[in-house]
């Protein structure tokens, strides 16, 4: 009898999609992650910023 | 308030803070949307994973930067306004309470500003910054603000007191109107403001001068107290003013219609301080009422001195005529009456005030008599006169009481009775001095004046508004003076007695003796409680305390009459005043036992009218007094009222009438309200009863009849006219003998008088008047001293001399007075009481300046005579004309007296 083995490189096939697809999810993912963090502390730097140079507790 | 901002540094947390705030917001956005920008330029989607992976890391960053940037300046504005809030609130609490305790503070003290130039008063004065000579800034608010609680930081950096506990009164102070500056005591002490009024030439300069002149040498070391000038003008002014005095020459005359106060600051231990501010406006401000509405300190005066000229006054410039011949210059005597000028006054006062016509101005007024030295006045008015009054007095009198009476009268004597009213009528303090400014005739070398009496008025003054101060003992001060030293030295035992002082009010509150004391249970019942009008009801009281206890019984009804005492009373509701619907009457017992313990209850019962008719077809004749033979037939009423029936054999009715209306009617001495001509149908048990009838004016009608079970009588009541009670007429003729005594009628007064007397021999006033008025006739009528042996023909002086003008044309159209100021009379008490009601008509002359010269009562009752003349004469006219001159005119004015 005769041995088919082109299931097999389906079978192998599906998981490695599966993962690369997972991986591109993952990665955008940090990358949107990275992103909002970056962009959240530049924001609260700016915030702090503005605040030392205009927050001057002293008669007008 | 100011809307001028102040120059002076703002809290931050009241200005700059949200500033701040706002910039930050700004600042901040504008950051984030530059990083947003950045971060979207660095966004390179190449095909490089790598690159894709940065893009999508930069992208990110921007919409973070731009959402959570937001989102922080969101919230931390908020807790960044929320921190400025609660400090906002903070201070702004703590400053209004250290500025409303200084300003409780201030006003206990009574310290204001008033500044003595424009009369200007105000809480408040300006602060000139002390940082000189660098800084000229004016600091209008110096008060716990939004500057500075305690203190304000001035734009040149110096720090200012805001609050008179930090000595804010040594800064330089300015009136906030006038700008003149103004010392520290114009605003830390408390003030009393006098003001001399008075006509032209009565001598106000110089009273004013020679009253301080005494104050400050003689009175105020007998007192206790020291002086000061506290500015420099008021002491160069007095020294001048002493000197010329000390020489013998008069002050000068006051020319401002407008004048500066003097002030003096008075001075007595280590708490009392007096700042006064006397007034001495010059006498030509009288002339016009608008002058007189210039004067602000009028609206807050503490008293006035009105200074009068007895040789303004008509009748005692004529009764010395001959002797004020060649001493005009010396004498000076003034030219506006009397009345005119306490009328300006008086309106000038109510435009300040707010006064209506009727309303008192409630500030003590001194009368002073001036000149008293002049000629033989001391007699008559002097000490010479007091000093016998109060020696022949019947009824102890003192020296001041005598000396007020005798002026008063004098002036009435002197045809100044409506002067003497109105400061009655109009003035809730009034009294009356004499002094002499100079002591003597201010002519001539001789030597220093001598002031006589100048001080008493202004004691008097000093004594009535601030009534603990002016007494010569050290120890009377006023609480109020004591009160702050006690507060700021002793603040702990003052806070220990506030203490002790709560808890033992709270004990004696709660302690058991205090307590309302428990109850006595009370019943009451009674044998009905819906009766007829004359029915007898029984009351018991009934409590769950037994004898032993001593009950005391109180009985109260509001209607009827309780008979009896104890437990068990009766009421008797036949005097109940009812006429056709039923009346509630509350009965209440309170039950007292031996303790105090005390019980109440309350009842209330129905009082029904006998509420039966029987219809009246002929009239019956009543046993009456004398009546007069012809009575006026008044046709029997055949109809009866619809709807009332008889139902009971025991109540039959009387018609009764009256030939006047609103006649008040008593049925056995039981009010049944008002008859008039129109019959009324009273029921009434059957058997005899007594009817009175009274109205103000008439004479008591009385009468009595018998009534059948089936009567029908009928009761005509005539009602006649009283006459007047011999007292009654003696005062008529009192008022009359005044009016012929002012038109100089001596005899015809003099006739009154003695009628008057006939009529009512016990009458003091008309012995009085009597004999004024015949030594007034004996005065006018002494001949004149003939000088150099010739006789001089008398000449009457006139009372006012009218302006110098052409003759009158009186081909010209003539134009009568027209009315600018009316009076109403007011209503005589004794009119009131006697019911006199009706109109008087009152003649007037008016000269050409259009005040009322004289008035005379025309017709009316005569009991109204005196009040309407005396209204007439305060009328003020706009002068009649022909053509373009003024004349005098004649008018008629009617007052209609009702009640």
């Amino acid at each position: 009898m005769a041995d088919d083995n082109s299931g097999c490189a389906v079978l192998l096939a599906i998981p490695l999609i599966v993962l690369a697809i997972a991986a591109a999810i993952l990665a955008l993912v940090l990358a949107l992650s990275a992103g909002s963090l970056f962009g959240s502390g530049t924001a609260l730097y700016n915030y702090a910023q503005a605040f030392r140079s205009n927050v001057k507790p002293e008669r007008a | 308030m100011s809307k001028v901002p102040e120059p002076a540094i703002k809290s931050y947390f009241f200005g700059k803070g949200y500033s701040d705030l706002r910039a930050t917001i700004v600042q901040s956005w504008q950051l984030n949307m530059r990083s947003a920008s950045n971060f979207s330029k660095q966004a390179n989607f190449d095909k490089e994973w790598e690159d894709v992976f940065k893009g999508l890391v930069y992208m990110a960053a921007a919409f973070s930067v731009v959402v959570f940037g937001t989102a922080f300046f969101l919230i931390a504005s908020a807790a960044h306004i929320a921190i400025l809030f609660l400090f906002f609130a903070l201070i702004y609490v703590t400053f209004s309470l250290v500025y409303l305790s200084e300003r409780a503070y201030l006003f206990i003290r009574e310290f204001s500003t008033v500044c003595p130039y424009c009369h200007e008063k105000s809480f408040l004065p300006e602060y000139h910054c002390d940082n000189n000579p660098t800084c000229s800034n004016i600091h209008r608010r110096l008060i716990p603000s939004s500057y500075g609680i305690f203190r304000h930081t001035c734009l040149c950096g110096q720090k200012l007191p805001a609050t008179f506990f930090l000595n804010r009164g040594r800064l330089q102070a300015r009136c906030a109107t006038c700008a003149k500056l103004l010392p520290r005591e114009s605003f830390e002490s408390r003030k009393l403001f006098v003001a001399i009024m008075g006509g032209p030439s009565v001598g106000k300069s110089s009273y004013l001068f020679s009253a301080i002149w005494r104050l400050v040498e003689k009175k105020l070391p007998e007192l206790g107290f020291s002086h000061d000038f506290i500015e420099a003008r008021n002491e160069s002014d007095y020294e001048k003013v002493r000197k010329s005095m000390e020489q013998g020459r008069p002050p000068r005359k006051t020319a401002e219609t407008l004048p500066t106060a003097f002030n003096i600051m008075l001075k007595k231990g280590r708490w009392v301080r007096r700042l006064l501010y006397l007034y001495d406006p010059a006498g030509e401000a009288y002339a016009e009422v608008e002058n007189l509405v210039l004067h602000k300190f009028q609206g807050y005066l503490s008293g006035c001195i009105f200074l009068v000229d007895p040789f303004s006054i008509p009748y005692v410039r004529q009764s010395y005529r001959d002797e004020l011949v060649g001493t005009e210059n010396a004498i000076k005597p003034g030219p506006l009456p009397l009345e005119d000028a306490l009328s300006r006054v008086i309106l000038s006062m109510e435009e300040h005030y707010g006064l209506s016509k009727t309303e008192r101005i409630k500030f003590p007024i001194a009368v002073v008599i001036n000149k008293v030295d002049a000629f033989d006045l001391e007699k008559q008015i002097g000490d010479e006169a007091i000093n016998t009054l109060v020696k022949s007095s019947p009824n102890p009198i003192d020296y001041a009481t005598a000396r007020d009476e005798i002026l008063r009268k004098q002036l009435q004597y002197w045809g100044q009775s409506g002067f003497v009213q109105r400061l009655q009528e109009r003035f809730s303090k009034v009294r009356y001095f004499g002094c002499s400014s100079f002591g003597r005739l201010p002519q001539g070398n001789g030597g220093e004046f001598e002031p006589r009496g100048v001080l008493d008025p202004l004691m008097w003054v000093f004594s009535e508004v601030d009534r603990i101060i002016w007494r010569n003992d050290q120890t009377a001060v006023s609480f109020k003076e004591i009160v702050p030293y006690f507060f700021i030295k002793w603040k702990r035992a003052l806070a220990a007695v506030g203490t002790a002082s709560l808890v033992i009010g709270m004990a004696v509150l709660l302690w058991p003796s205090s307590l309302p004391a428990l109850s006595i249970n009370v019943t009451l019942s009674s044998s009905k409680t819906t009766v007829q009008k004359g029915e007898i009801v029984s009351l018991t009281a009934q409590t769950t305390l037994g004898a032993a206890n001593a009950l005391r019984y109180s009985w109260q009804a509001s209607g009827g009459r309780v008979d009896g005492s104890g437990a068990d009373v009766k009421l008797d509701t036949n005097n109940v005043a009812i006429i056709a619907q039923a009346l509630p009457i509350e009965v209440s017992v309170t039950v007292t036992d031996n303790k105090g313990v005390k019980g109440f209850a309350r009842q209330s019962i129905i009082v029904q009218p006998r509420t039966l008719f029987i219809p009246t077809p002929e009239p019956v004749d009543a046993s009456t007094p004398p009546q007069p033979a012809s009575q006026p037939e008044i046709p029997p009423s055949s109809e009866p009222v619809p709807g009332a029936e008889l139902s009971s054999p025991q109540v039959a009715a009387v018609t009764l009438l009256a030939n006047i209306e609103s006649v008040q009617l008593f049925v056995d001495g039981a009010s049944r309200g008002l008859l008039s001509k129109a019959p009324r149908i009273v029921r009434l048990s059957p058997g005899r009863h007594n009817i009175k009838a009274t109205k103000a004016g008439y004479k008591m009608w009385e009468g009595s009849f018998n009534l059948t079970a089936d009567g029908r009588e009928r009761v005509l009541i005539r009602m006649e006219p009283s006459e007047p009670t011999p007292q009654e007429r003696a005062l008529v003729q009192l008022r009359k003998a005044d009016e012929l005594f002012q038109q100089r009628q001596y005899d015809a007064a003099i006739a009154a008088c003695d009628e008057g007397l006939r009529l009512d021999p016990g009458n003091d006033a008309l012995r009085t008047k009597k004999s004024n008025i015949e030594r007034a006739k004996q005065i006018l009528n002494r001949p004149t001293t003939p000088s150099s042996g010739e006789e001089r023909p008398r000449r009457p002086e006139p009372l006012r001399q009218p302006p110098q003008q052409d003759p009158i044309d009186t081909n010209q159209r003539f134009e009568p007075a027209s009315t600018i100021r009316r009076v109403t009379p007011i209503y005589p008490q004794i009119a009131r009481s006697a019911n006199v009601s009706g109109r008087v008509t009152v003649q007037v002359s008016i000269d050409e300046y259009g005040s009322v010269i004289s008035a005379r009562a025309l017709q009316g009752p005569p009991l109204l005579y005196q009040a309407a003349v005396d209204a007439a004469k305060q009328w003020k006219y706009k002068p009649a004309r022909r053509g373009t001159q003024s004349v005098k005119d004649t008018q008629t004015i009617n007052f209609n007296f009702t009640l």
